[in-house]
């Protein structure tokens, strides 16, 4: 099963921070997918900083419950080859830690954050795994 | 003292240039240490920057495998805090990427983590060899590009995650120190790049020989 939660509707956004409040995690979900969709955004791309924090008992105390970036610069990459292609998407993907490892837990609340230093053209999201 | 296996953290991304683990937990087990393993599709990153629990890392000799493509790299970590931590790296210049970390006790705290080796190649077979002690704890981190997951770990299996855009794949296992341990995957003989290293076990508190001593007292 998965479950879709946006965080950013497509359109022109920023510089600054956008959140995902606080959300219930159903009881099984024992991973994530954060996603930032750049397929329309223009080259090159601004810094983007995705993150997760996650409660155990809700929302009394957070943890950290992934993250990642990336700098300014262009939206290709070096594929297997050597050669360069160009990602839609930016995206991190976890299944461990004490968070989402807790998959009988009731009480869970996942937030999150998403900041980008320039005006670009995203959709993000967080898809909840089980 | 033998090295006791502690924990594993994993995550993965695409087009990236910085991962953080979610919170896990550490042992509050004496003589820890920690490595960091990073799979990268795109070998020309540079700046390597990361810690554990705020704790930052120091190379292992040898554990790099280097190269413009496919790369796989090892830090370690000394003595890393007990409780909920984190972990990340961060670098210059995007790729899919994996970052796992194993963590253990149990282990030397001058230098924890030794015999660094790496292996890289196109075959249907990924291999690193680790020369260890008993007692000691051997791990692999390994680097694949292909749309399939790796398979059949000759050692204990710690990770084996997917990132999108480039079909990368990485993984990582732990095995007993035993002289010489091989570590190897299968896949679908793609080009490859795997790293190992052991963490070398703490030495044994030399125990202080009781002597009896033996007063006489001269009666009065």
């Amino acid at each position: 099963m998965v479950t879709v939660i946006p965080i950013l509707l497509s359109g022109l956004v920023g510089p600054g921070t956008f959140l995902l409040e606080s959300t219930p995690v159903p009881i099984g979900v024992n991973g994530v997918r954060f996603i930032v969709d750049v397929s329309l955004a223009t080259d090159p791309l601004p810094t983007i900083t995705m993150s997760l924090e996650g409660s155990l008992d809700n929302g009394i105390t957070w943890i950290n419950a992934g993250g990642a970036s990336r700098v300014a610069g262009s939206k290709n990459i070096i594929d297997r080859g050597g050669g360069s292609i160009t990602p839609t998407t930016i995206e991190f993907m976890t299944n461990f830690g004490d968070f989402w490892l807790a998959t009988a837990n009731p009480n869970r609340l996942v937030r999150g954050s998403v900041t980008v230093d320039a005006v670009v053209l995203i959709t993000a999201s967080i898809i909840l795994l089980s | 003292m033998a090295v006791l296996y502690d924990n594993t953290i994993v995550i993965n991304g695409v087009a990236i240039t910085s991962l953080t683990t979610s919170a896990f937990t550490i042992t509050s087990l004496p003589n820890r240490a920690g490595v960091l393993g990073l799979s990268v599709s795109n070998g020309n990153i540079s700046g390597l920057n990361g810690n554990i629990g705020g704790v930052s890392p120091t190379p292992i000799t040898n554990a790099d495998s280097g190269g413009a493509g496919q790369r796989a790299i090892m830090q370690q970590v000394k003595n890393p805090p007990s409780g909920g931590q984190t972990a990340s790296m961060s670098w210059t210049t995007s790729s899919d990427a994996s970052l796992g970390v194993v963590t253990a006790s149990g282990v030397d705290q001058t230098t924890p983590l030794i015999n660094g080796n790496f292996a890289n190649g196109t075959s249907a077979t990924t291999s690193v060899t680790i020369t260890s002690n008993n007692g000691d704890l051997t791990v692999d981190t390994v680097e694949v590009a292909q749309q399939a997951t790796l398979t059949a770990p000759t050692q204990t299996q710690r990770w084996n995650v997917i990132s999108g855009s480039t079909n990368q794949t990485g993984a990582g296992s732990t095995g007993p120190g035993t002289g010489t341990t091989t570590h190897q995957w299968t896949n679908l003989n793609a080009t490859w790049a795997s790293v190992g290293a052991n963490f070398k076990a703490a030495a044994v508190p030399q125990s202080i020989p009781l002597i009896p001593l033996l007063v006489v007292i001269p009666a009065v």
